[in-house]
């Protein structure tokens, strides 16, 4: 197997100039599919025979569910690479990536509680599912903090590294919250392992949807990775020569 | 088209306030996302820019001294009554008073 790319992973310079190439696609290919999803999901889908109309929030609440885990688990990933190999743009990507996935976390809450008063009759219970969600908002505020109270950069990206890392063990517990205990949440809609519970007509929407959400994050992902890149690289010469 | 109006999309049959709501905190979150970035690198652009003008001033500075320590003549570079040379000679009459002033 070809390691050159990983070692080029090691070079924020190589990085902010081939990520350049990247936004276009990204910026037109997230904004068409959120766009078509969202239009299909709220206008052309039938209703649930159950929630009626209040459904329709599915096509927001689970993408952002799924983005707020997956950017903890890609967080803990990326905190893996900074202790082991310790590159640079890793502790860098763990650091934009916390304030993105904390707002999709609390676009999944505050969605989940919208959408819980006409389903359930309550905005909150403290179930399960809802608990270990709140506890994945606050890992996320808690790693921001930390690196805010730590002002050496090396003893932050340890730091919050480390944070990251214990912090995983709850990602689990969100996702089996449903399948261990009793909740008032309803199971998983879509498993790998299964075929899909949902109708086809409000199944397809939904995955754009997520498709197109995953693509969002990376958008601001890379945008926020290309100016943290220019910050920590400020005193190089080729950082100087792009801004002046 | 599963509405007959725009009436009807816009109450979705009672469930509109819901839902509407919902799609605007999604709105919210994704213009935070967006708008985030922008502001951030215009922090960073000041911050490089400013970086690059204190060094010039310390290079400036730093020329000074090279070509005073380096024993050129000073009288002729500084002519009597340049601005060096009288702050010099301020800072050399405020002294004691100063030491007083702080011991007070």
């Amino acid at each position: 197997m070809n390691w050159t790319f990983f070692h080029k992973l090691g070079s924020p310079k190589w990085f902010y100039d081939i990520s350049g190439k990247w936004l276009p696609w990204l910026q037109v290919s997230s904004l068409v599919l959120i766009l078509v999803a969202l239009v299909w999901g709220l206008a052309f889908t039938p209703p649930d025979y159950l929630q009626g109309n209040s459904y329709r929030i599915i096509f927001i609440h689970v993408p952002a569910s799924f983005l707020a885990q997956a950017v903890y688990m890609m967080m803990a990933t990326a905190a893996a690479v900074t202790l082991i190999w310790k590159i640079k743009l890793a502790d860098m990507a763990l650091k934009v990536m916390a304030p993105i996935g904390a707002s999709f976390c609390i676009l999944s809450l505050a969605t989940g509680a919208i959408w819980g008063q006409p389903t359930w009759g309550t905005w909150w219970v403290w179930d399960a599912r809802l608990t270990s969600m709140l506890i994945l908002l606050f890992l996320y505020i808690g790693i921001i903090a930390l690196r805010g109270a730590i002002h050496t950069t090396e003893a932050a990206a340890k730091a919050c590294a480390i944070l990251s890392l214990v912090g995983v063990v709850n990602i689990p517990i969100i996702k089996f919250s449903v399948d261990w205990w009793n909740t008032l949440h309803q199971g998983a809609t879509l498993k790998l392992t299964e075929k899909p519970s949902m109708a086809p007509e409000m199944l397809w929407p939904l995955l754009l949807a997520i498709l197109g959400f995953y693509l969002f994050f990376t958008l601001v992902m890379v945008l926020r990775l290309r100016i943290e890149i220019l910050s920590r690289e400020r005193k190089t010469r080729w950082v100087k020569e792009l801004v002046s | 088209m599963y509405f007959d109006s725009w009436s009807g999309f816009l109450s979705m049959e009672g469930h509109g306030l819901y839902v509407w709501s919902a799609y605007a905190v999604a709105a919210v979150v994704i213009g935070y996302n967006l708008i985030a970035p922008f502001i951030t690198k215009r922090q960073v652009v000041a911050q490089v820019r400013r970086q690059e003008r204190l060094i010039k001033r310390k290079m400036v500075v730093n020329d000074f001294k090279v070509t005073a320590d380096s024993g050129e003549d000073l009288e002729q570079r500084f002519a009597p009554g340049s601005t060096q040379r009288k702050h010099r000679a301020e800072r050399q009459e405020e002294g004691p008073e100063s030491v007083e002033r702080s011991a007070q």
